[in-house]
């Protein structure tokens, strides 16, 4: 397969947008839930715990930089545990896009398309993100590239006019209210989030200037934590933890709440553009990638004739996965994060096999000496 | 909704038989692409005729959620 490039300014903007999509978007509730005032404090423990785990990643990928991981990974395990660990890769990005895109399903079904039905607006997405994907990953981290500044300054206005509804009085309990286990609960939700960082394994022969990408990505999540991070603070300033945790979207109930000049009432587009830009490249890339594993495992030359076939499944899959959002809520609250420990742990044993099969050469070599 | 996702198999189905000619690959490449469009097809229609199939996420929950109970208690 043919490696197109990918620049360390691209897969920057990229991360910034793919941490802030769902956490910001759907997870809100459910974090300030658990955590509370804590949240802040999660997001920087998660994202330090996200840059150290983006080291090892990096690590592996480093080792053969312009391999991919699909290949070389059957000089570590043997060929059929190797392909098993594919496998579950493909199942997991297919299923993760899948749930994204019933989230966002749910979210415009729920808010604004009332008698639409699911797989409408899923059908409409998932067309989308078909078409992207069978352009390529170049295109989709350009598009990023291109977006990124339109969903900053979107942002940041939302941030701005929801100023001086804010009840400031409240900053003092960032400071005096505290609970281990809601820090505790919190970071084990919250560290899968950053770990998506995984996905470089998959991209890294894409990549130019290979030996920036830890800088790029420590960035990205310091740069993504910070856009959170306002998000989260003006979220528990405007709204309190209690009140947060019971509204479904209660990014969407902040927006609400800016008036500007006594015209402008409903600023709820600045926000759907922002959360269907990012939710779409996220979908895309896992799309993708699941597209990519399987590609590269029937050695096919190229993915673009999968991708139909594939963005069918993943709609009929984001369809048929849960009964409603209740049943979706549940899901992600109660197994999404050890699940995705699993996954995002098997770098590490390609790592850590690795590491041991270049000692025991290592020693063999020298013993032979 | 079985009429749309045959609509749309057909569709595909014909714009991947021209790319792939257009492009010249192999037969086993027909095969192989073919294949995955017939077992998608049938997961399309398995899902509309089947509305009780069960779900990945009821596999997941069932692996995972005791282990993510036991880590971090019970969160409601």
């Amino acid at each position: 397969m043919k490696t197109a490039q990918i620049s360390q300014n691209q897969l920057l903007l990229f991360f910034i947008l793919y941490f802030y999509s769902t956490l910001v978007g759907f997870s809100a509730g459910h974090l300030i839930y658990i955590s509370q005032y804590d949240t802040i404090l999660v997001l920087c423990i998660s994202g330090l715990a996200a840059g150290i785990y983006a080291y090892f990643v990096v690590k592996l990928a480093n080792r053969r930089p312009n391999e991919f991981f699909f290949h070389y990974g059957k000089e570590i395990f043997p060929h059929w545990i190797h392909i098993l660990f594919m496998g579950f890769y493909f199942l997991f990005f297919l299923h993760t896009s899948a749930f994204v895109l019933r989230e966002y399903e749910d979210f415009i079904v729920q808010t604004y398309l009332g008698e639409t039905p699911n797989w409408a607006v899923g059908g409409m997405l998932g067309m989308v993100v078909a078409i992207t994907a069978r352009s390529g990953i170049q295109t989709l981290f350009r598009t990023a590239q291109g977006l990124f500044f339109l969903i900053l300054i979107a942002d940041v206005s939302n941030t701005i006019f929801i100023g001086k509804e804010l009840k400031w009085d409240r900053w003092m309990a960032f400071v005096t209210n505290h609970s281990g286990h809601g820090i505790f609960a919190g970071t084990y939700l919250t560290i899968p989030f950053f770990g998506e960082v995984m996905v470089l394994v998959f991209i890294f022969p894409y990549l130019t200037q290979k030996g920036k990408t830890l800088k790029t990505t420590s960035w990205a999540i310091v740069l993504g934590i910070l856009l959170i991070t306002v998000n989260f603070i003006f979220l528990l300033l405007l709204f309190g933890p209690n009140l947060t945790s019971h509204i479904t979207y209660p990014m969407l109930e902040m927006v609400r709440y800016i008036r500007i000049a006594d015209f402008i009432e409903n600023l709820d587009p600045f926000l759907i553009s922002i959360w269907s830009t990012t939710v779409y490249l996220k979908i895309s890339l896992l799309f993708y990638l699941s597209v990519h594993i399987l590609a590269q495992f029937l050695r096919l030359k190229d993915h673009r004739p999968l991708t139909f076939s594939l963005a069918a499944v993943m709609v009929a899959l984001s369809l048929q996965m849960s009964g409603g959002t209740a049943a979706l809520t549940n899901f992600y609250t109660k197994s999404w994060a050890t699940y995705s420990y699993f996954i995002e742990g098997i770098p590490l044993l390609y790592l850590l096999m690795d590491t041991i099969k270049r000692f025991i050469k290592k020693r063999s070599a020298n013993k032979a000496h | 909704m079985i009429m749309l996702i045959m609509l749309f198999f057909i569709f595909t189905f014909g714009y991947e038989w021209a790319y792939l000619k257009k492009k010249n690959r192999k037969r086993r490449t027909f095969w192989i692409v073919f294949c995955i469009m017939g077992m998608s097809f049938s997961y399309c229609i398995a899902t509309v005729v089947f509305k009780q199939m069960p779900s990945p996420n009821a596999l997941i929950q069932f692996l995972f959620n005791p282990i993510q109970q036991k880590i971090i208690g019970k969160v409601e």
